[in-house]
């Protein structure tokens, strides 16, 4: 199963593909530039979008094709930290600068056990490195978690496969993120 | 990329360097750590003889280990053709009175990569091998701090600068993976085991300006930090240097606040500092050049106050989050504090790739001895502290 990571030039964007490798899939990091038919050429089951050190919304014209592809893609998304801030904004919801930014450690309280937190339990430490967060969604998005310092940790589309997480289940001092990983790569 | 497997990987690497290297002969950069070693034993495989492998001496080693390095190296089982180069005298003049971290990281990359281009002009080597692994690029391309063995990643080419291309074996591994393929080579434990030591040496853990007299009290302090540390298993441990001097900071009182709630001591109890020295950090994949809050807590009998580790971590994080501008805190270890040049800090991580941390959960008995040994055996140091930051929001290495 072939699920590519889109490089926005976070820290663990390259862990992304060594977590899903780990987990059976086969991955790499891709550019922003990559459109539909090249994605469904390389016969993409999932596309999971790397964290970033831009800034939403103002860098949204720096990610290249990434918006229109995300209008068009079929397949299961997984944003995670920048990348579920650009998901965020992409469908109309608003992210800012946070009072209080989540740095190492924070505990990530689960609101709606879905799909993505199939088997977690109702809270776990997750690792978050962001200045911004999203404070705001649009009615098709749908809060899935919360911290104590961050109301939106993960949402998802209510119509559509597509996830955002604001911390990194990639890194290994987030608890149980391979079976965050496992859960998604079970919808592609 | 596909699951890693050690045995695969030696054999498409050794292939790749005998194809890629034909008949050529190859100059490769050993350190005595992990990542070199595994590089230099998987090239010696593909081309024995024609592999030159040099030790650079910078000064800015541990006591003892340029000797130590050299001997492990090229005595069984290993048998490298290593030969040591003394350069402390240059290293230490490219980086006399610089004090930022950065440029710091710079000059020493300058002045490795001009030693190296003088070496493989004498040997008549046309190609550089490097223990360059993904941490490396990773960090360097994303501006967090600058690698010493990272050029292409970054749009500078080695040929056209320096005459040589570059050969990087390991530049798509974690650490975790250099030693299971250390492991599979049979690169001796205290090898394949080292915990990491960064390619600048001694001199990214010698805190802003590099002065003879920091980093003789550091090589004595690390030794220390190592001796007592070392068998508590911790991925990484060792000691810094940093002037003993504060920086002005209007929001001292918001600190105090703030850890007075997290440690739960009276605010009375508690004596903040905040240090002249910079710490690097990532925060938000973003390089954050902040400041070191040290500090102390007191019980109400006047007694160093020693909480858990996870009351320190948790008081960190509310800390680096509830005052911008920091990347580090510090909690003091030594009971007594006297008057002194220099600060000591002792850290210790676990982790398994480097990508990210936590503080070791070193009991409060360890912290005490390597406290006491440090004040003893260091005249110049004034008090010593331990790091209870994790990463993000510090790095490991604290430049």
């Amino acid at each position: 199963m072939y699920v590519p990571v889109v490089n926005l030039g976070g820290q663990y964007n390259h862990l992304i593909c060594r977590m899903l490798t780990e987990l059976g899939a086969r991955s790499e990091l891709i550019s922003t530039s990559l459109t539909l038919p090249d994605l469904e050429e390389r016969g993409a089951r999932g596309l999971v979008l790397g964290g970033s050190p831009q800034s939403m919304p103002g860098d949204l014209d720096k990610l290249g094709n990434l918006p229109h592809l995300i209008g068009e893609v079929k397949v299961p998304v997984l944003g995670i930290c920048l990348g579920h801030q650009f998901l965020g904004v992409y469908f109309g919801g608003v992210v800012q600068k946070a009072e209080r930014p989540e740095f190492g450690p924070a505990r990530v309280y689960v609101d709606i056990q879905d799909d993505i937190f199939q088997g977690v339990g109702c809270s776990f430490v997750a690792w978050l490195s962001h200045n911004d967060e999203l404070v705001r969604l649009p009615a098709e998005l749908e809060v899935l978690a919360h911290s104590r310092r961050c109301r939106i940790e993960a949402m998802k589309h209510r119509s559509r496969p597509i996830y955002g997480v604001q911390f990194h289940p990639e890194v290994v001092h987030t608890q149980l993120g391979a079976l965050i990983f496992k859960n998604f790569l079970k919808m592609c | 990329m596909s699951a890693f497997e050690a045995g695969t990987f030696v054999e498409k690497q050794v292939n790749e360097i005998r194809t890629l290297l034909g008949y050529e002969q190859a100059l490769i950069a050993c350190s005595g750590g992990v990542d070199s070693t595994t590089c230099a034993v998987l090239t010696h495989r593909a081309i024995g003889k024609r592999l030159v492998c040099v030790f650079i001496d910078t000064g800015f080693m541990r006591l003892g280990e340029p000797d130590r390095v050299v001997k492990t190296l090229g005595a069984e089982p290993l048998n490298l053709p290593i030969r040591l180069v003394d350069m402390r005298a240059r290293f230490l003049k490219a980086l006399a009175g610089l004090g930022d971290a950065e440029e710091k990281r710079k000059a020493f990359r300058g002045m490795f990569y001009d030693v190296f281009k003088e070496i493989a002009i004498k040997e008549r080597c046309r190609f550089l091998v490097q223990g360059t692994i993904a941490p490396d690029w990773i960090e360097t391309k994303g501006g967090i701090k600058t690698q010493h063995n990272v050029l292409e990643q970054i749009g500078i080419s080695a040929k056209e600068r320096y005459g040589f291309s570059l050969i990087e074996p390991l530049a798509y591994l974690y650490k975790d993976q250099v030693r299971e393929v250390a492991r599979y080579l049979k690169v001796p434990p205290e090898i394949s085991e080292r915990q990491p030591f960064p390619g600048p040496g001694l001199s990214v853990r010698v805190v802003g300006a590099v002065t003879e007299k920091k980093l003789e009290t550091l090589k004595k302090a690390s030794q220390i930090v190592e001796e007592e540390l070392e068998r508590l298993g911790p991925q990484q441990y060792f000691a810094v240097v940093l002037d003993d001097e504060d920086e002005e900071f209007d929001k001292v009182d918001r600190l105090v606040a703030v850890a007075s709630g997290g440690l739960k001591v009276s605010k009375r109890g508690l004596k903040i500092r905040v240090l002249k020295g910079r710490a690097t950090g990532v925060k938000g994949d973003v390089r954050a050049y902040g400041m070191v809050c040290a500090v102390t807590a007191l019980t109400a009998e006047g007694s160093l106050y020693k909480p858990s580790l996870n009351v320190l971590t948790s008081t960190q994080v509310e800390l680096v989050s509830g005052v911008s501008g920091f990347t580090r805190v510090v909690y003091r270890i030594s009971d007594e504090e006297r008057k002194g040049k220099f600060l000591v800090v002792a850290r210790a991580i676990r982790t398994r790739d480097f990508m990210t941390a936590d503080p070791a959960n070193i009991n409060w008995d360890a912290l005490s001895r390597v406290s006491k040994r440090v004040m003893d055996e260091c005249p110049d140091v004034s008090s010593v502290y331990y790091d209870v930051t994790s990463k993000p929001p510090a790095t490991i290495e604290f430049e």
